[in-house]
């Protein structure tokens, strides 16, 4: 099929009332989890996950990427206007998106956010659809030696791109992997670490430490440090940019969308990064940089455009070579796995529905989002003023029997209280849990595609480097662990906190 | 005290030192033939080893404030957790001569929440009680009857 067929059966796919409606639940619910304090895109996703188990594959998928990307745009209207980025990648949107908001431009600033992101999502959509197909015959031919280093290489990156300590980032992803080896083996009917623990033979559910990790520990940490976000806001005033404001703002969208969508394109967590690398851009082009933080468009522009098209573009690494490149997309893989689905290459030939839909689904979801949320922002606002007392209970709640009602286990909640008070302790520490995540979904099948490549070399570790691709990709490991030291030594200033 | 960080460290030790012996069963294997205690082995040891440096630092760390300020919430909402865990189905832990009757998920859920509620200083606790009371039965209505899940409302009283 072309690109266009596959763009139409997506679009069909989509536009089906269910998946429509799933599309509109999820970017609402990721709008209200962008707004609201103490909950974000990780946590809601992985409490959601039990609840996905009664829909269809694909809509369940089309919902949570709609949280996901929902969620981004929440982010930047807490950003904008009362200085709280409800999400990491909304961090760069509070330097000049405030600033124009006291200045009485919040609404133009809202506007350009929502613009930006749209247009940026339309592009992205384009670039996946004209990328995952080759992607994905390419990701066919790789046998344990190249998946190997693919995996070792999502796993650098995430460690490489995570805030602060790189010491603290790798012990995390090594407890996530050793956390991978408790249970059965994956290539002998041995039980490994479980200490006669019958409940993990089959080693830890993924939802359930998801859960514990990103929604418990989350609840802990916001009661922690609670923020005030009841602070009021300044007027909205006109919600579109002007033409003049506009045209300022294109190049800036557009380069953001290209960044973006190269760095969500890689493992590691581009959403994340590609605002700041946006707004560097933006910043350095510039001809008069002291506008930069007072009020600059450009500095909204570009940076939304660059963290919706990386949001969106870390679908393909999951959907064509089955590699999560961020905590959510682990999370997402956990959903495909929960209905039978195999995330990787062969989604693309064997699911096609699912595919193009959810990537369809994105185009919808950020047409419905720029519609719903501009006229909606005064309810979104209005939000800000939830009492947490109120919300931690019923998240308490909504963890403990989501996790429980996965198998009907009470083991499963225990678990998943023991994963959340670790979680906090060491979120507290400065260690955090994505790259614990990370350890957990990729471990077993780096041990397994590590123990078939010495099997199937009959020993020989050249057989790592017969391979092109496995060499291009181990390099690359190598490049960002390396980069990320040297970073470390030169004490630049650490990224923001990657999730939730 | 103790810097927390290092306290942590000394954790992941512990833990990297437990899975070195309780893997020390399963045989490395062979480069051609790796055997069952090769991965795990090697994730323990690197994990000892990148835990040492956090060990041999000294003082205070930055974060040790964050931890102690969030001891109290952590802690509470992981015994909310627990309890939910305990009494859903029941549980007896018959060396302590403890038993606990299975009381379905509205009443696991009501103690859950009320237990949470220590993780605030300033908890009100009648407005918490009735939301304690209100939002599992609500939760638990809506899992058995409207999603078909097999959630047990009150064993006790109803037998289901």
């Amino acid at each position: 099929m072309d690109m266009i067929s596959n763009i139409e059966l997506g679009l069909w796919t989509a536009l089906t009332p269910e998946n429509l409606s799933l599309c509109l639940l999820g970017c609402l619910i990721g709008t209200l989890v962008g707004v609201l304090p103490g909950i974000g895109p990780g946590a809601t996703i992985a409490m959601l996950l039990p609840v996905t188990f009664g829909l269809p594959a694909t809509g369940a998928m089309v919902m949570l990427a709609g949280i996901y990307y929902g969620a981004q745009y929440g982010g930047s209207t807490t950003a904008i206007l009362v200085k709280i980025p409800g999400e990491a990648t909304s961090l760069v949107t509070v330097f000049d998106g405030h600033a124009m908001a006291k200045l009485g431009k919040a609404g133009v600033a809202l506007g350009i956010a929502a613009i930006a992101s749209f247009i940026a999502g339309t592009i992205t959509t384009l670039l996946i659809a004209l990328l995952a197909a080759p992607l994905s015959v390419f990701a066919l031919e790789f046998g344990p030696v190249e998946t190997f280093a693919l995996l070792l290489l999502g796993l650098s990156c995430v460690v490489a791109l995570s805030q602060g300590s790189l010491l603290k980032a790798a012990i995390m992803a090594l407890l996530g992997l050793l956390l991978s080896t408790i249970g059965t083996d994956p290539m002998q009917p041995l039980q490994r670490l479980t200490f006669g623990w019958t409940e993990i033979a089959d080693g830890f559910n993924f939802v359930v430490v998801a859960m514990g990790l990103f929604g418990l520990a989350e609840i802990a940490n916001s009661l922690a440090s609670r923020e005030d976000r009841t602070q009021g806001y300044t007027r909205i005033g006109r919600l579109l940019p002007n033409w003049s404001e506009f045209k300022k703002s294109l190049a800036p969208i557009l380069r953001g969308t290209f960044l973006g969508s190269a760095l969500g394109f890689l493992p590691g967590n581009g959403a994340v990064v590609a605002p700041f690398a946006s707004y560097a851009v933006e910043k350095g082009l510039a001809h008069d940089r002291e506008r930069f933080g007072n009020g600059a468009i450009e500095g909204i522009a570009g940076p939304e455009a660059a963290n919706n098209a990386a949001a969106q573009a870390a679908f393909v690494p999951l959907l064509t070579l089955g590699i999560p490149p961020n905590p959510i997309m682990a999370l997402m893989m956990g959903a495909m796995i929960l209905h039978g689905i195999v995330p990787g290459p062969r989604v693309l030939t064997e699911q096609p529905e699912l595919f193009w839909g959810v990537v369809a689904s994105m185009w919808i979801g950020n047409l419905m989002l720029l519609v719903i949320n501009l006229p909606l922002v005064g309810v979104w606002v209005r939000l800000l003023n939830v009492d947490y007392k109120l919300l931690y209970p019923a998240i308490v709640l909504f963890c403990c029997a989501g996790v429980y009602s996965l198998g009907s286990s009470p083991a499963d909640v225990a678990q998943m209280a023991a994963f959340g008070f670790l979680g906090t302790i060491l979120s507290a520490n400065g260690f955090e849990p994505a790259p614990l995540l990370l350890g957990l979904v990729l471990g077993r099948p780096l041990e397994e595609k590590l123990r078939q490549s010495l099997e199937l070399s009959q020993g020989s570790v050249s057989s790592f480097l017969d391979s092109p691709i496995a060499v291009v990709l181990l390099v690359l490991s190598a490049i960002a662990i390396v980069a990320s030291v040297l970073r470390s030594m030169q004490k630049l200033p650490s990224r923001p906190a990657t999730l939730a | 005290m103790p810097a927390a960080n290092r306290l942590t460290a000394v954790l992941f030790l512990a833990i990297a030192l437990i899975a070195f012996v309780n893997t020390w069963q399963f045989s490395l294997g062979t480069f051609d033939e790796p055997g069952p205690g090769l991965f795990p082995k090697l994730i323990a040891g690197l994990l000892a080893m990148l835990s040492m440096p956090l060990i041999a630092r000294k003082g205070i760390s930055a974060n040790d404030g964050d931890f102690l300020r969030l001891l109290r919430p952590s802690l509470a909402i992981f015994a909310a957790a627990l309890v939910f865990a305990a009494t859903i189905q029941g549980s007896s832990l018959a060396r302590f001569g403890i038993g606990v009757p299975a009381l379905g998920m509205p009443a696991a859920g009501t103690l859950a929440l009320l237990v949470s509620g220590l993780a605030e200083k300033r908890t009100r606790w009648v407005r918490l009680a009735i939301l304690a009371t209100l939002l599992p039965l609500g939760f638990s209505v809506i899992l058995r009857f409207a999603l078909g899940q097999p959630v047990t409302l009150a064993p006790w009283l109803l037998g289901y």
